[in-house]
């Protein structure tokens, strides 16, 4: 019964796979290559890059960088529930403040907890 | 809408469970109310089991979240196990060495991932759930942040946890693929046997063999087992070995119960494999944690007989067969966290704490299925529901593996009363971990003695498993 889907599936993931190899190599019969010192920069979206690209951050990035992710993930989870909570009603607002108060209870139990502290502590 | 609200009732030991996770969570910040948190978690369990006690024989559900006797009985035991646990604990937390509130709140929520599994009749809240109590179970078993021992069973958790979850998810979306449906009854009625039905079936073999610690998928259980904190290795044989066969159950036996006849000689062959060799390799164990983590396996053999034999008693005898080892093991794991991991540790316990040395010989008479107690019951009817299916040869290799394990059971009461040892100073100090092992203890004689409740209890129980 759902088999045609696949087939369907595999049909498009096939075609999908395709395009990209003749997008890539259909320029490279026509165009003319030229290289320069230019096109041999890092590439940092039009800004002219500096210094070396080997950087030292902070350990403690990372767990900003926890955080952050749990709630850009709270937010994802948000999309699906906005196109149905008009046809589910009260019950789906409860829901998602239920859900919500869950991660605000974490961000108050990492904040207490000192995660959001920033020490100024490494080696000059 | 106002239906749905009505049947809030059925949720509610989960929503205490959780929230005396947060409470358990912020009574400790500072990390000096060790106590404090413990007994929180302990009045949460206690108050979420009287409250389930009042939805016996209550039936219903809440969007997908079914209550029924069934489920009923798996999150008294989750429950009753967990609160066993938190006795534990609170005095072998005394060494930890950071603050205690977060091991007690994970230890709530996991325990509320796998009430949530048993209430679960399609696969994506299944899913759900099931990653919610492994999640939790991963950081337990690397709490002790300082030892690398716990450290390197919470990585090797987390590394074959996340494998056996990627298989499964695999193996359900291709039950999905296959009959377009999540619900497990609704899939019974809509699989057939085909290649790629195979395929998922194999998958799912896989991915749950590994969160029972069957063998082939059993390789991270002895270290896992012994490297975590004592506490949570009572969790993990308690609670997250019945939390995984229960999805057993759920998947196989409700949901793909239609294609026995594809996957019972496979389960069967795993059960006798997974007796054999749990039994085998725990005779030359020396560290009692890593023997009782093979004791472990084999018991999850065991339990597995009960699957392959899919007829109502050994259905009902596999989640008894879960009850006792729940207090067998969470009992002689509390004792192991008071006395010390190596056999030697255990000599002469007899001197220096008869309430301990004769917990410590129930618990391991009851594992090797000495009558009258409660593990010979469950071994018992396990094998006789084999014989029962025609599995002759199966209920044979379950009696010898018994006997097998005799040997190394006996090792530790030989430990406990023969052996001398220069430690004689009597133990007046009721500890907690004493506590919890008299009642696990006090469970296993009265089970022992008069079974029949329970088993009639299971019975009625898993006609909303089995079809």
């Amino acid at each position: 019964m759902a088999v045609e889907v696949f087939v369907k599936m595999a049909l498009y993931m096939a075609i999908a796979l395709v395009i990209p190899v003749i997008a890539f190599f259909i320029p490279k019969l026509f165009t003319p290559s030229r290289y320069s010192y230019l096109k041999a920069e890092t590439y940092e979206c039009g800004e002219i890059p500096y210094g070396t690209a080997r950087v030292q951050f902070s350990i403690q990035y990372y767990t900003f960088a926890l955080m952050f992710v749990i709630f850009d993930i709270e937010a994802l989870m948000m999309f699906p529930w906005a196109v149905v909570v008009k046809e589910i009603g009260i019950l789906a607002v409860i829901e998602m403040l239920v859900f919500i108060g869950v991660f605000v209870i974490g961000l108050i139990y990492a904040w207490t907890k000192g995660a959001l502290r920033w020490v100024m502590n490494y080696p000059e | 809408m106002a239906d749905t609200l009505s049947m809030l009732n059925i949720v509610i030991p989960e929503i205490i469970v959780v929230l005396f996770a947060f409470l358990a969570l912020f009574s400790d910040l500072k990390g000096k109310n060790r106590r404090l948190a413990g007994f929180i978690t302990l009045v949460g369990f206690i108050l979420a089991i009287l409250y389930l006690l009042t939805l016996k024989g209550v039936e219903g559900n809440l969007l997908t979240f079914v209550l029924d006797s069934y489920a009923w009985s798996f999150k008294m035991l989750f429950l009753f196990a967990s609160a066993i646990v938190a006795v534990i604990s609170i005095g072998y937390l005394e060494r930890a060495k950071s603050s205690v509130g977060e091991y007690y709140a994970l230890l709530m929520l996991a325990t509320a991932g796998a009430m949530f599994v048993v209430s679960a009749r399609d696969l994506i809240t299944l899913y759900v759930a099931f990653e919610t109590a492994s999640l939790s179970s991963y950081a337990l078993a690397a709490y002790f942040r300082w030892d690398r021992r716990s450290n390197e069973a919470g990585l090797k958790y987390l590394f074959y946890g996340a494998f056996s979850s990627a298989l499964i998810l695999y193996g359900l979306s291709l039950i999905y693929g296959l009959t377009g449906r999540v619900e497990l009854e609704a899939i019974s009625l809509a699989i057939s046997s085909s290649p790629v039905a195979y395929l998922a079936l194999a998958m799912l073999i896989a991915g749950f063999g590994y969160k029972v610690s069957a063998v082939p998928f059993h390789m991270w259980t002895p270290d896992v087992y012994q490297g975590a904190p004592t506490s949570v290795t009572a969790f993990l044989a308690a609670v997250s070995k019945a939390m995984g066969v229960a999805i057993f159950l759920q998947i196989f036996v409700l949901g793909l119960g239609s294609m026995i006849g594809d996957w019972r000689l496979i389960i069967a062959v795993i059960a006798a494999v997974t007796m054999t060799l749990g039994n085998v390799v725990a005779l030359v164990q020396t560290n009692v944690k890593r023997m009782l983590a093979y004791s472990s396996i084999a018991h999850a053999g065991y339990a597995l007989v009960g699957i392959a034999a899919f007829n109502p008693l050994g259905i009902a005898s596999a989640i008894f067969h879960m009850v006792t080892h729940a207090l067998m093991k969470a009992g002689s794991f509390a004792v192991v966290g008071d006395e010390g991991e190596s056999i030697h540790q255990l000599n002469g316990l007899w001197k220096r704490s008869r309430i301990a040395a004769f917990a410590m010989t129930v618990f391991m008479f009851s594992l090797a299925g000495f009558p009258p107690l409660a593990g010979f019951w469950s071994k018992y009817w396990l094998f006789w529901s084999a014989m029962e299916s025609g599995l002759w040869i199966l209920a044979l290799i379950g009696v010898l593996n018994s006997v097998i394990s005799v040997f190394y059971y006996a090792r530790v009461i030989r430990a406990i009363y023969v052996i001398e040892s220069p430690r004689t100073l009597k133990i007046s100090r009721m500890s907690s971990a004493v506590v919890a092992a008299v009642i696990c203890m006090t469970g296993i004689l009265i089970i022992g003695v008069y079974p029949q409740p329970v088993i009639a209890t299971l019975l009625e129980a898993i006609r909303a498993v089995y079809p």
